[in-house]
């Protein structure tokens, strides 16, 4: 897998037949058949004057923040589980926790 | 360009994991990986990095890897270096994450084994320092005061032996590369990673990996804890290379402990009277440490 981008949800379709049930206990490596988006309470909104130093990026446990244009930062909807870590360490206080208004 | 917190990679191989928001071993986890790449192959035990990573039919490694039985991470790991050797791959890391449980206890033996025999491995503790996974059980790497389902009033018999010491037992079988590290000091934890894997044999790193669920404490709190474990002298960033200790940093003075204890529901017991208890231990420590780390410079083969 590369960038977070190539991290999406594919739904996992239970076989009919036994013999197209995976071999191995599980699929290939990253295949995510479930989202994370209903963990969350809490979404964490990046404000203007993040200045796009990476940390946030750096200290999210869930992988769940990606780079966009100049380094500014996105939170990835599927992924984050709203833990607020990344609100806590960012050095310019540019995450605001909020209700999570996202799907 | 060595490794920083700026130069991070960005390719991510740990997505879509079912931790608990805050996790400090699947932040560790995600670091290795991002680190060392994607031919990386991975072991993991028993506990919660193989339960929140393989839940069938999905799969939150981006990278080969295997659950192994919870007391044979170094068994499985010297398998798998086995073939890498067999192969001639020179680019294939091989790297188990395994809990305090897994490592300090259940799979000490295997461990020890395969750092005898000079496997061409990294094995990587995430200390949580109790059995997560089965619901909070002490370990032999649970400190001495804290509160879990089978230490309820919170105390090991002895505060003497307050934890064991996983450095120390690995730097006995006098492996090329051994250090501790903490989620607190990424800069520190990721240099460290990068030089395991550049280690010819075995390396054994003991990364302390705060546990929101499990401590009680917020799930933010996790880097701030790594922080504040290490400031106050309770969990020193050490390196044992070539027979050396070097003490990564030397507090002037320790923070006091009541930061670090505070916010977490696991040492909510804790009298004034326990914590100078502690404190006593934690600089009788500190005196043990500089003793080995002079007498380690002065004569390395005796390190
Ligand atoms: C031989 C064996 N005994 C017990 C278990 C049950 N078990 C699974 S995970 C686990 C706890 C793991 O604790 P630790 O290694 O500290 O990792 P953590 O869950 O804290 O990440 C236990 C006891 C098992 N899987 N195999
Ligand atoms: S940590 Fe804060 S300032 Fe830095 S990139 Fe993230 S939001 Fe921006
Ligand atoms: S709230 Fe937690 S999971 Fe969500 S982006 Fe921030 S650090 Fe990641
Ligand atoms: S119980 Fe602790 S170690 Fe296990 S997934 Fe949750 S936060 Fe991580």
């Amino acid at each position: 897998m590369a960038d977070q981008s190539d991290w999406k949800v594919r739904p996992f379709q239970r076989p009919k037949n036994p013999q197209d049930w995976p071999l191995t206990p599980q699929c290939e490596s990253g295949y995510l058949a479930t989202s994370n988006s209903g963990w969350r309470t809490l979404w964490p909104q990046i404000l203007d004057n993040c200045n796009s130093c990476g940390l946030c990026f750096v200290y999210c446990p869930d992988g769940a923040i990606a780079k966009g244009e100049n380094d500014f930062p996105y939170v990835l909807a599927d992924w984050c589980k709203g833990c607020g870590l990344c609100a806590k360490e960012c050095p310019k206080d540019a995450i605001r926790m909020n209700e999570d208004d996202q799907k | 360009m060595s490794i920083s917190i700026k130069t991070l990679p960005n390719p991510e191989h740990f997505v879509g994991h079912k931790a608990c928001g805050g996790c400090g071993g699947s932040l560790i986890v995600r670091w290795v990986l991002k680190v060392l790449g994607e031919k990386t192959h991975v072991v993991i035990p028993a506990g919660c990095m193989s339960a929140v990573g393989f839940i069938y039919p999905q799969m939150a490694l981006g990278v080969n890897a295997i659950i192994s039985p919870f007391a044979a991470t170094g068994a499985v790991l010297s398998g798998i270096a086995a073939v890498v050797r067999a192969k001639g791959l020179t680019d294939v890391p091989v790297v188990g994450f395994a809990g305090d449980g897994a490592t300090a206890d259940i799979g000490l033996q295997s461990l020890s084994g395969a750092l005898d025999r000079r496997e061409k491995i990294i094995y990587i503790c995430y200390d949580n320092e109790a059995y997560m996974n089965t619901g909070i059980q002490k370990s032999g790497a649970t400190p001495w005061g804290v509160r879990t389902t089978t230490s309820p009033r919170g105390f090991r018999p002895e505060l003497d032996a307050p934890k064991k010491d996983l450095l120390r037992i690995a730097a006995a079988h006098g492996i090329p590369y051994a250090a501790t590290a903490s989620v607190g000091y990424a800069n520190d934890l990721l240099k460290k990673i990068e030089k395991a894997g550049q280690v010819d044999g075995p390396s054994f790193l003991h990364i302390f990996a705060p546990c929101p669920t499990g401590w009680g404490c917020e799930a933010d709190a996790t880097v701030q804890l790594g922080k504040s474990v290490v400031d106050t002298g309770l969990w020193p960033l050490l390196e044992w290379e070539s027979r050396q200790l070097t003490i990564n940093r030397q507090p002037k003075k320790f923070a006091p402990l009541e930061e670090y204890l505070a916010g977490q529901g696991r040492y909510r017991n804790i009298t004034e009277d326990e914590i100078a208890a502690l404190e006593a231990v934690r600089d009788r420590n500190w005196r043990e440490l500089r003793a080995w780390n002079i007498h380690s410079s002065v004569n390395p083969d005796f390190g």
